[in-house]
């Protein structure tokens, strides 16, 4: 039986198609993965669903019924729940509040009753053996953690779909594997699971069947069994694609160093040590990974390295000269690179065009000047000249940053960093949320620069890239460096149980 | 002397106290109400332009608040449903309050609106006991009704805030708009709700202000209190009852500021200034407080 079929759905934003006429049948409980690339129409598709977004044209079957929601709260009794990428919780009510948002029990028609929600709560939490305590606060949990109270808000609705958008994007590797046995545990539950995501390797330990969208078209829906990464991957992208970046890892023997970072320690605005005693260096031709479970410090790292952040004790060395607390300005003005973290809060201004985006942290070079004011000529050259060499597509050259794709955005990011010469390069997420194409011509253009004799601090929570990229990778625990290994003699395993904080003391 | 200097600080506290527990949803809803001054000069001149024609006091509370219902929904249309800015949507009441209150002074040739025929006596009340405890009772007892009707709102606001849907559905909407959306909570609503509660509140601040006390009503004779709840709402970070404790502390700076004024002679103006002094430095030293850990640079670590 269908439990849920979409027929001919279509959403139309403007002018712009992001939904053609998407017809897919999901059968009671299967666990079916929905793929493609950012972009490609997945989350539209799963917001129509769930009442977010109301479609042009097209009907959609719950249970062999048609439906119209209006909202969550009609998908919901209807019998559809929804796991969102980025959580839905407040993060200073605790979990039975979270879990029983908008479906209180109340006593005399208007106090709270506080003693059975949260007995309620703690017997679903039992019931699905979650090990979480009900009073706890969101803002004190993990993500692993978070997720759980999401899900658990949802079967306390008693749903029978859930659908799961990019769920395994904040997992360490082992909190991955809980998850898909959970999964698998509500499946067997009687619940039908759909999952979008875009990591082929966990469809394919996952899903039952798997759908691919591109440019908001289903290509295909294929079984797991008769189908293989690679060809999904195909089918995604629309053509062939390398899945594993051509590095040849280095070898690093006794080039000479160009940054060190000597036991640096940080607090947070909560006076807490976010980061503790960490030392590392990065050598001429070597780029050194740093990778971990989000909110392990890697951050706080970052704006300490980059200059957002002050630093009390400990040293930063870049060739000898002593650059601890310099301003983002002053790093920049010394040769070290700066892909930040978050591309349209700290990398670009997306009100502004293009061309100011593309000397943006570079204000003072001579080379933009005419007598000292800014010469727009020169600018304009400077981005035209971005624009081709980097493969920039843009829609208007004159437009604003905004317009332009996450990937296209990145790659100007690289663009004005690379093309002022760093020594060092810090990368944070280059990548994330960017498309494949977009993602194999960013590593590319790391590894080349790399090749070229520079150093590279690359910091990222895709686990795939790090391996891929770096010649060496440290691993950040609760803002302590617990490991630092080979990624050629070491398995995504061995590094995820660092990311945990499994760790050998001796080995560590 | 001292004890005259308390028995001000309940007086003068009390109009802070209920814009401050009103205001304190528009907070945590996330709405910045500007306009409680405005809503409570309101209250404040419609109570007494009806007692002035009618002597019927009901009927003032009740148009009180009604005018600051009316003027809660207004904001809140233009500021929630038409998503203006709250600031200037703010700005605008207060300024239009005024405005109209000025306007009909004009049109009644005077400069107030006085009542000579009812004493404000009957609105006291004395605690019996209470009332003969020494120094105490002299402090507690004999206020007025909504004196102390405010010190039990505080307590009513409390479990508004945090043992009821409307106080739970208010904060998750200030703090995570997407999640309330997302389990089907209709966001414009808890907003409006908000916003029309610290209406109420502020417009019987008015009441307590003119009617209550004096009898008397004086253009913009709020005098900047509601931006002085607003100052503790800050403080207290929306929580009723540390809020209400810093609108306590303002209440005592005005106390102050009148009781020494009197002695002062010739330099009594100055004392005028207590008040809004003391909140420039509550609020400098409660941020320096809040931020001192932080180590962020250039910009605010929310």
């Amino acid at each position: 039986m269908n439990i849920v079929e979409t027929v001919r759905l279509t959403k139309k934003f403007g002018d712009f198609v992001a939904n053609n006429a998407i017809s897919i049948s999901v059968q009671s409980q299967e666990i079916r993965c929905i793929v493609g690339e950012n972009g490609a129409g997945k989350t539209t598709l799963m917001n129509m669903l769930y009442g977010l977004l109301k479609p042009t044209s097209g009907e959609i079957f719950v249970k062999g019924k048609k439906v119209v929601f209006h909202s969550p709260a009609d998908a919901i009794s209807g019998g559809l729940g929804m796991v969102h990428q980025h959580f839905k919780l407040v993060p200073s009510l605790t979990i039975y509040e979270n879990v029983l948002l908008g479906n209180e029990i109340v006593k005399s028609r208007f106090l709270i009753n506080k003693k059975k929600e949260i007995e309620s709560v703690r017997e679903l939490i039992e019931k699905y053996k979650f090990d979480l305590d009900p009073l706890a606060k969101i803002e004190d949990l993990s993500i692993g953690e978070r997720q759980r109270v999401e899900i658990l808000k949802m079967l306390c609705r008693n749903v029978d779909i859930l659908i799961f958008d990019e769920p395994t994007a904040v997992l360490t590797p082992q909190e991955v594997d809980k998850f898909i046995d959970s999964l698998k545990e509500l499946r067997s539950n009687g619940k039908t699971i759909i999952v979008i995501t875009h990591k082929l390797r966990e469809v394919m330990e996952l899903a039952d069947h798997i759908t691919v969208i591109r440019h908001g078209k289903v290509i295909g829906t294929v079984g797991k069994a008769e189908t293989t990464e690679t060809e999904l991957a195909q089918m995604m992208v629309g053509r062939k694609v390398t899945l594993d970046v051509a590095n040849h890892h280095k070898k690093i023997g006794d080039q000479k160093e160009i940054y060190r970072v000597n036991n640096l320690s940080v607090m947070n605005s909560y006076g807490r040590k976010v980061l503790r005693d960490i030392s590392f260096s990065v050598k001429k031709g070597e780029i050194v990974g740093i990778a971990g479970v989000e909110g392990n410090g890697q951050s706080e790292l970052i704006d300490s390295l980059t200059g957002l952040m002050g630093v009390k004790q400990g040293q930063i060395f870049l060739e000898d000269q002593e650059v601890t607390n310099f301003w983002p300005d002053q790093c920049r003005r010394n040769k070290i690179g700066i892909i930040p973290e978050d591309r349209f809060s700290q990398g670009l201004c997306a009100t502004m065009t293009v061309a100011d985006n593309s000397i943006a942290g570079y204000h003072r070079n001579q080379s933009i000047r005419h007598w000292s004011l800014l010469d727009y000529r020169k600018i304009n050259a400077l981005r035209d000249n971005y624009i081709e060499q980097y493969d920039i597509r843009v829609g208007n050259r004159n437009g604003e940053v905004g317009q332009l794709s996450g990937g296209n955005a990145q790659k100007l990011i690289i663009a004005r960093e690379l093309e002022n010469k760093p020594v060092l390069l810090i990368a944070c997420q280059p990548t994330r949320g960017v498309d494949i194409g977009s993602i194999e011509y960013i590593h590319t253009k790391i590894v080349h620069y790399r090749d070229s004799g520079n150093g590279v601090l690359l910091i990222s929570s895709e686990l795939s890239e790090i391996m891929a990229l770096s010649d060496r990778i440290l691993v950040m625990y609760k803002g302590k460096i617990v490991g630092c290994v080979n990624p050629e003699e070491t398995s995504q395993e061995q590094i995820g149980l660092l990311m945990a904080g499994i760790y050998d003391e001796q080995g560590g | 002397m001292i004890s005259n200097i308390l028995f001000d600080m309940i007086l003068y506290s009390t109009p802070i106290i209920l814009c401050v527990i009103g205001g304190n949803f528009a907070y945590k809803a996330n709405v910045l109400n500007i306009a409680l001054e405005g809503m409570m000069l309101s209250g404040a001149f419609v109570s007494m332009f009806i007692v002035y024609f009618t002597g019927n006091i009901p009927l003032a509370v009740a148009g009180a608040l009604v005018s600051g219902l009316l003027l809660g929904l207004l904001f809140s249309f233009l500021g929630i449903t038409c998503k203006g800015n709250v600031i200037v949507i703010g700005l605008g009441i207060n300024m239009m309050v005024s405005g109209i209150a000025a306007f009909v002074l004009r049109l009644m040739n005077s400069s107030n609106i006085y009542v000579k025929t009812i004493n404000v006596s009957i609105f006291k009340v004395n605690i019996p006991l209470i009332e003969n405890i020494p120094f105490i009772g002299k402090i507690i007892s004999g206020h007025t009704v909504i004196t102390y009707l405010s010190f039990f709102l505080i307590f009513v606001v409390w479990l508004l805030m945090y043992r009821t849907k409307l106080g739970i559905y208010v904060r998750t909407v200030g703090e995570d708009e997407d999640a309330a959306k997302s389990v089907g909570i209709n966001t414009d609503f808890y907003k409006y709700m908000a916003v029309l509660i610290g209406a109420l509140f502020s417009a019987l601040a008015g009441v307590n202000l003119a009617m209550e006390n004096l009898m008397l009503f004086t253009n913009n004779m709020t005098a900047g209190r509601g931006f002085i709840a607003i100052a503790a709402i800050y403080c207290g970070q929306g929580r009723p009852v540390t809020s209400s404790l810093f609108a306590i502390i303002f209440g005592l700076a005005w106390a102050l500021s009148v009781d020494l004024s009197t002695y002062a002679g010739s330099a009594s103006g100055l004392f005028n200034v207590v008040p809004y002094v003391l909140m420039t430095v509550v609020l400098a030293v409660v941020s320096i407080y809040r931020y001192k850990n932080n180590k962020m640079r250039g910009y605010k670590f929310e």
